[in-house]
């Protein structure tokens, strides 16, 4: 059993998850209170890594990040650390990756809140702001909910993309699906089966947490 | 002082664009101090739109609106919905269904947490919805729901107070006394208020004035009588009730002459000219007719209605609808002869 990639994998599960709060929060907001010229194009770019395999993907992020393009450039010159086959290289392209998977669900638990719920708030003297954290955010916790718990275990699971952009450094980019798949190929299988049930359970976990969630609320509030 | 100064609102001349159509052409109503007015029009008038404008929730392309003088709303700046003062109340209600009555209401209340629940057991009481404070939208009817919404309007005490549809989900036994008791509250807080519908029963017993919306303008503002009587437009002698149309030529000034029905008297000047060709409108309680074996009409169907029977008359090619008072019983069948009863003309182009 490979803790060290078990701890890459949780550290980088839940600091892309969290980046994707308030990143998919703003998108997700974005997109379903104006429809503006382009709106189309910027929700099909966040969906694209849905059904882009992921060593296209992979291959491109690798292209962008390296220091001889214009933001691994920039991120070199200002840090000083290259980006590819490093863990914040790592964490930025699961943040690309997972993207749809937070900004899906926010999205449309947003679009079913009633245009009018917003503007009676408004008219009841809460400002856009107040109204968002007080009204629409708390009417849009189960999706909310949703994408967090989605991003997390996506990026627990991701594969192509970390072996394209990650290499397999131990302790900084070797994950635990990466470290799964070298025990296979090393006949390690005990380590193999170990790991992947490890995978399992909490992918399993993380979905039936916001299932009882989603329940025990919609007995609350009937939207 | 201005000129808008005079009124609780004056909305001036605004016109609003949606995607490159004209929803809103140049169109101007005032609203007095404490006056509920009704906008009337037909759906894709434009009637939620004007509400939408007024509570700063559209841009306007042309003209501004105006609350107690301190204008809100321009061409370049639009003071923000939560700054207005006005309240807004929809016909699904849009309460907050994650949380209390008492929370739904207390948002508005800029006081302390004690003071606002105070404040807004006060308005249930006004609301009568008493003891309903902890219970949850979704565990309300639909007339109790509006009536928590009226509440939360409230709180914020509203210079002026939109409604739009505030009783098409309320079932029907209950409307007449929801809108007594609003109409009551309106009063008693000295509220002005635009009130959205296509009802004209319910303009009837809400409001104080009518306005009639017509592809954008408002066409005719004043008393429900005066809508009912003399409409300016055919669109608006529709909306406002049944009648029956009629091509005549116009004699005099007080004459027109129909083919079916003969000559017709005004009770006032038309003001159209002689020889012209115009369509007359008359309602179903401005004519009537008794059994005459020689008559020029035949009755073919009759509609209990409570108060009187509608009846359907056919006179040569035209179909007239008539009411018969109860106590006359003619039935189908019968020959009759129409008297036109004295009433103003009501007079349109083709």
């Amino acid at each position: 059993m490979d803790w060290q990639a078990f701890e890459v994998s949780i550290k980088l599960a839940l600091l892309t998850s969290l980046t994707l709060l308030p990143i998919g929060l703003g998108l997700a907001y974005l997109l379903a209170n104006s429809k503006f010229f382009g709106s189309v194009l910027l929700e099909a770019v966040i969906t694209l890594p849905l059904v882009l395999p992921p060593t296209v993907l992979g291959y491109f992020l690798l292209v962008g990040l390296d220091s001889t393009s214009f933001f691994g450039g920039l991120f070199f010159s200002l840090t000083g650390h290259t980006l590819a086959f490093s863990f914040t290289g790592l964490w930025f392209a699961s943040i690309i990756y997972s993207l749809p998977f937070a900004v899906q669900p926010m999205l449309r638990a947003m679009e079913t809140i009633a245009p009018e719920i917003r503007e009676a708030a408004w008219c009841s003297g809460l400002s856009k702001w107040k109204t968002f954290f007080k009204i629409e955010l708390p009417l849009a916790l189960p999706g909310v909910l949703t994408a967090m718990v989605l991003s997390f275990s996506h990026t627990l699971g991701e594969f192509g993309v970390v072996l394209m952009i990650g290499g397999n450094i131990a302790g900084e980019t070797r994950t635990l699906s990466i470290a799964i798949y070298d025990s296979v190929l090393a006949f390690e299988s005990a380590q193999a089966q170990s790991m992947s049930l490890i995978l399992l359970a909490i992918a399993l976990a993380s979905i039936m947490i916001v299932f009882t969630f989603n329940r025990s609320r919609s007995r609350v509030v009937r939207l | 002082m201005n000129e808008t100064a005079k009124y609780a609102l004056s909305v001036d001349a605004i016109s609003i664009n949606y995607e490159h159509k004209k929803v809103l052409n140049q169109l101007s109503l005032n609203v007095s101090d404490n006056e509920i007015l009704c906008l009337l029009g037909q759906s894709g008038s434009g009637k939620t739109t004007v509400l939408k404008a007024i509570a700063g929730l559209l841009p306007l392309q042309q003209g501004s609106i105006s609350v107690g003088g301190q204008r809100l709303s321009s061409v370049k700046t639009i003071v923000p919905p939560d700054k207005r003062g006005i309240g807004i109340i929809f016909q699904d209600y849009a309460l907050f269904p994650h949380l209390s009555v008492l929370d739904n209401i207390c948002f508005g209340i800029k006081e302390t947490k004690q003071q606002a629940e105070f404040a807004a057991k006060a308005l249930l009481e006004l609301v009568k919805m008493e003891g309903y404070g902890s219970a949850f939208p979704h565990e309300l009817s639909g007339g109790q729901q509006q009536r928590v919404a009226i509440a939360r309007a409230l709180a914020i005490k509203p210079k002026v107070l939109l409604l739009d549809e505030p009783f098409s989900n309320v079932d029907h036994h209950l409307r007449q006394q929801l809108m007594a008791d609003i109409r009551q509250i309106l009063k008693q807080r000295s509220v002005a208020a635009i009130f959205v519908t296509h009802n004209k029963a319910e303009a009837f017993v809400f409001a104080d004035k009518l306005a009639f919306m017509e592809a954008g303008k408002v066409v005719q503002t004043g008393t429900a009588q005066s809508l009912y009587l003399q409409p300016c437009s055919a669109a608006l002698a529709e909306s406002m009730g049944e009648g029956n149309w009629l091509n005549v030529v116009v004699v005099d000034q007080y004459r027109t002459l129909s083919n079916d029905l003969g000559e017709i008297t005004s009770t006032e000047p038309h003001g159209i000219d002689v020889g012209q060709n115009v369509r007359q409108f008359i309602r179903p309680n401005q004519l009537s007719f008794a059994i005459d074996g020689s008559g020029q009409g035949k009755m073919i169907d009759q509609v209990f209605n409570g108060d009187h029977h509608i009846c359907t008359i056919v006179v040569g090619q035209m179909i007239l609808i008539i009411n018969q008072p109860l106590s006359q019983k003619i039935s189908v069948g019968a020959q009759v002869s129409i008297t036109v009863l004295a009433h103003t003309a009501m007079l349109f182009d083709g």
